[in-house]
């Protein structure tokens, strides 16, 4: 159960991480969440979900390219793996089916 | 993935399209990333570093910018980046022994916290002696070339009487100069015999931190100016410069620059500068002016029989500063030539000069007319020696406390060791958690020493900042150094409990009276001994304090106002004296020139059958006719100054019986010639009959022998001193200050009480007394939970013992006297050794005394007696509380 969980953070990285393909590395996707939605992650904290998720079978990484930006360093890439993919989209699909179970009535109370 | 080796640095040569220059992280910090971060994970977590500071500076400046840096990079420090924690065993040895640290901490609550609690305050109070140490040694250390700047100090013999003086002759500065060619520059600083009144449209206030210098002034005196130039602001005559508390005080937030100041109400004086006066320094001003403003004034006043000329008068402070280290042997080794060369012929043999080096001017001299009170040297002393004390007391119990443990940590041990652990993995365990313990306290220390700093300052009268200490530097060097402490007070327990053996599982990991028990009992006796000695040494201290403010100074200090004279009431004195007496308040008043307990200025007298080329220095001041009924000051021979003798006022002296002596009078010296000589002149400015003796009374403080004085009738005064007899203190002042302001409309009443400006005579001894009063108090406190702890942990091991006793019928006072036993005879040992070593230091202390008091056995006898009852009620409790078990339960333990 624990290797194919997806906890809500890591859910969120894994979503940008697609959205900024396929440029999406460590600073990029923290910029990235504050952008969407106005939470401020640890440049660690970030860092440590994408190895997370790596180590999960989610993500695949590779080096990019350098820029002087980065003082020549390369980027970590990564992007969303089949695995990935599923996990999301099982999530997905668990919050909707809940979602649509909810009566109606429930939200006038 | 592949393993790139450091940065890939090569990159950035071969980047072309460079669009601006980038800016350069702190390399420090990515030494330090690089030491603990994964190879494979350091390219992309600088680069992402690297490329965040890149944004960062560009918004904000290089300090934020640079902070945010390492606060991402120790964001990093997280299990996915951290090379150690997988890669290496020892480093997953040390989470464990962590792990179980931080258990066992948490599980034996009482036990850490006694134990943190004692070591946090012991270093809180170490680290306040530490400030106020570094606070005392900081003096005069910012000038620029400060070791190559000295100042000059005369001594003088007359007679009998030797006058060390902090003061030099006017003309020195000018013949060393002449005279010595490894001297670079001198300086000349001179304070104004009365404090002056400066006035700025409506602002009029007296200053007492009003210097003259030469306008070399900022080449000595590293006092950084906030406006001005330093080597042009003295160089006019009527120029001032000021503190900046003082520009505030008189412009506001007006531009003080070019504004002028008028001295004494009279001459103006054009704002020249604004110094910054908060580094420590013997010198504290609060307004500078060119010598030559008061030279000029002298040379209208005296012509050319200018003060400033004469070899007599030892009013100014004389600074040298010299062309390098070695020359000082140079000029120290012709200075007795240079005193034969100019001294006036009768001070040539006996005078001498010395050097004082400006740094140390602070904590080592202690002269005649030094520009303010020093510290002391001594205090500082005594606050290092205290402070080690506390900590060694702390460090003991610490180590007890550990040890204490040991029963319930044997068995722990016992199942780490049949379970493989080594025995150098037992004593990682203890180690790690006394250097957590160390670690977690000195931090905690130094926290909560940010908060007692207002306390610190308000006790010392100082303003002490710290936060100038807390780089991050120091910081690291701190922790270090209890890393270090925690390590060595973890040495013995981890060596002794890791010798335990694997069969002690269950069983009581020692035994009482082990062949180890010498140690715990040496280390007993050590805090028995330095609690005696602290007790001793607080008893003597105090008692010398009690001394100095109830000893009989020979004048009556109490309710007696002291006002400043100023020249509109000394020419009205006789009506503002009657309208004064008039008030009921008042029983007499007097006017005088120096304040009782400030001491007097050295005069030369030549005394009847004496030559006028050899006359003698004698202290003299002037006074009222009142002068003795006012201050209670008994007659011993002759008369006092009288109304109805008019020629009193030119034609009389009064002596004090040590100027009897001194002048060899032995026979009635009622009747007896003397002549004055004028300051810095060769004129006789006043002739006169010996008329009476005044009994000797303390005119400067105590820590000084009653000098010879002459008395004689003041035409001014500098000072007057009212009797008075009322509580009702502020309607009082109120009622002198309506008498005031009918005399002098110019100058405010400035007043004090004498006891009180008494008491700053011996602040340094109120506030050492205070100081430790507190440290020894706490110093007890830590050595109870220490004996306290030590205790339980020699009964616990006799639990067995005293289980079988009773079983045998043994009392329970017999069992506290069993325990206590022990302990009480350590305590005899410490204290035996305690008492000769609290004497000497003691003896030396009470040697800086003029006046002090004989040590009493009382003291010794005292601190004997406290910690006798202390071990006795603390082993008593322990004892009682195992006598108070059931015999079968404590045998039942197998």
């Amino acid at each position: 159960m624990k290797g194919t969980h997806l906890g809500e953070f890591e859910e969120l990285v894994l979503l940008i991480i697609g959205i900024l393909y396929p440029d999406a590395y460590g600073l990029a996707v923290r910029n990235e969440i504050k952008n969407q939605t106005g939470r401020s992650a640890a440049i660690g904290a970030v860092h440590s979900a994408l190895s997370r998720l790596e180590e999960k079978g989610f993500l695949k990484s590779h080096l990019g390219d350098s820029t002087s930006e980065r003082g020549g360093r390369r980027k970590k890439l990564y992007t969303i793996t089949a695995e990935g993919k599923k996990a999301v989209a099982y999530n997905r699909s668990l919050r909707n089916q809940l979602w649509n179970q909810i009566p109606d009535l429930a939200w006038d109370t | 993935m592949e393993s790139n080796s450091r940065f890939g640095l090569g990159y950035v040569s071969m980047e072309t399209r460079k669009e601006h220059k980038n800016f350069r992280p702190p390399s420090f910090a990515d030494r330090v990333f690089n030491w603990w971060c994964k190879p494979e994970w350091l390219e992309p977590l600088t680069g992402d570093l690297y490329e965040q500071y890149q944004v960062d500076r560009r918004k904000h400046g290089r300090f934020f910018s640079n902070f945010r840096y390492w606060i991402n990079m120790l964001n990093f420090l997280r299990p996915f980046a951290l090379k150690f924690l997988i890669q290496s065993n020892s480093a997953l040895m040390f989470r464990s022994h962590f792990k179980l640290s931080l258990r066992n901490l948490r599980r034996q609550k009482m036990y850490t916290s006694i134990n943190v609690f004692g070591l946090t305050l012991s270093i809180l109070i170490c680290l306040n002696i530490g400030y106020y140490v570094a606070d005392e040694l900081s003096y005069d250390k910012f000038h620029p070339d400060y070791q190559n700047i000295h100042r000059i100090a005369v001594s003088i013999k007359s007679g009998d009487a030797t006058y060390n003086e902090a003061g030099s002759q006017f003309p020195m500065a000018h013949a060393l100069q002449e005279d010595f060619p490894g001297i670079k520059q001198t300086m000349r600083l001179f304070k104004p015999l009365s404090d002056p009144l400066l006035v700025y449209e409506d602002k009029k206030y007296t200053e007492e931190c009003f210097f003259f210098a030469d306008e070399e002034f900022f080449d000595f005196f590293g006092f950084e100016l906030i406006s001005g130039n330093a080597d042009e602001a003295l160089s006019e005559p009527n120029s001032i410069v000021l503190s900046e508390g003082m520009a505030n005080k008189y412009f506001g937030n007006e531009d003080p620059i070019g504004k002028l100041i008028k001295y004494n109400d009279r001459q103006p004086l054009k704002v020249t500068g604004v110094v910054r006066t908060t580094q420590n320094s013997h010198v504290n001003f609060d307004f500078v002016t060119p010598l030559q403003f008061q030279l000029n004034i002298w040379k209208t006043v005296f012509g050319t029989e200018g003060r400033e000329n004469k070899w007599y008068w030892t009013g100014a402070w004389t600074y040298l500063s010299l062309k390098g280290i070695k020359e000082k042997e140079k000029v120290y080794s012709q200075l007795p030539q240079f005193v034969l060369n100019h001294f006036p012929e009768k001070w040539k043999n006996e005078s001498k000069m010395d050097l004082q080096r400006i740094d140390r001017i602070h904590l080592t001299s202690d002269l005649l007319y030094e520009i303010e009170p020093n510290g002391s040297l001594a205090n500082v002393k005594i606050f290092t020696i205290i402070g080690i004390v506390l900590l060694t007391i702390a460090i003991i119990n610490f180590v007890n406390l550990i040890l204490a443990q040991s029963m319930d940590r044997s068995k722990q041990i016992g199942i780490a060791k049949n379970l493989g652990a080594s025995r150098s993995n037992v004593i990682g365990q203890i180690l790690t958690e006394t250097i957590l313990i160390c670690v977690f306290a000195a931090f905690f220390a130094l926290i909560v020493s940010y908060f007692t700093i207002p306390y610190l300052n308000a006790i010392t009268n100082k303003s002490i900042d710290p936060t100038h200490y807390f780089t991050a530097a120091n910081i690291l060097i701190y922790i270090g150094l209890f890393v270090l402490l925690g390590t060595l007070s973890g040495v013995y327990p981890s060596l002794y409990l890791s010798k335990l053996g694997k069969v002690t599982i269950g069983k009581d990991g020692y035994g009482a009276g082990s062949s180890r028990a010498w140690v715990k009992e040496i280390l007993v006796g050590i805090q028995f001994l330095s609690s005696a000695v602290l007790i001793i040494s607080v008893m003597v201290i105090n008692a010398q304090r009690d001394y100095i403010f109830t000893k009989n100074i020979g004048f009556d200090k109490e309710s007696m106002l002291v006002v400043k004279a100023r020249q509109d009431i000394n020419k009205n004195y006789d009506a503002f004296r009657n309208d004064l007496l008039q008030l009921p308040e008042v029983l007499n008043m007097s006017g005088i020139t120096e304040i009782p307990g400030q001491g007097m200025g050295s005069w030369r007298f030549v005394p009847e059958g004496g030559n006028r080329a050899e006359p003698v220095l004698i202290p003299h001041t002037s006074v009222g006719h009142d002068f003795v009924k006012t201050m209670d000051i008994a007659v011993k021979t002759g008369r006092f100054f009288d109304r109805n003798f008019p020629a009193d006022f030119d034609h009389s002296f009064v002596l004090n019986e040590e100027a009897v002596k001194m002048l060899g009078w032995t026979e009635d010296p009622i009747g007896k010639s003397l002549e004055l000589f004028g300051p810095g002149t060769e004129k006789i400015i006043m002739q006169g009959q010996v008329i009476g003796v005044l009994k000797d009374y303390h005119y400067e403080s105590l820590h000084h022998p009653i000098k010879p004085a002459v008395f004689s009738m003041a035409p001014r005064f500098g000072n007057y001193v009212i009797k008075f007899n009322t509580e009702n203190y502020p309607d009082f002042i109120e009622k002198i200050e309506n008498v005031w302001t009918g005399f002098s409309e110019k100058w405010p009443l400035e007043y004090q009480l004498l006891d009180q400006q008494l008491q700053t005579l011996y602040s340094r001894e109120e506030k050492l007394s205070q100081l430790i009063n507190l440290a020894v108090g706490i110093a007890l406190a830590i050595a109870c939970i220490g004996i306290f702890g030590l205790s339980s942990f020699i009964i616990k091991g006799r639990t067995k013992e005293i289980g079988i006793r009773r079983v045998l019928g043994i009392k329970t006072g017999a069992t506290v006297f069993l325990l206590s036993k022990n302990f009480i005879s350590i305590v005899f040992i410490s204290n035996a050794l305690a008492w000769p070593l609290a004497f000497i230091a003691m003896r030396k202390w009470l040697d800086n005394f003029q006046y002090a008091i004989d040590m009493h056995w009382i003291a010794f006898g005292a601190a004997t007696l406290i910690t006798v009852l202390l071990s006795f009620a603390i082993t008593s409790f322990h004892a009682l509380r195992v006598s108070s078990v059931d015999p079968v339960e404590s045998l039942r333990n197998e």
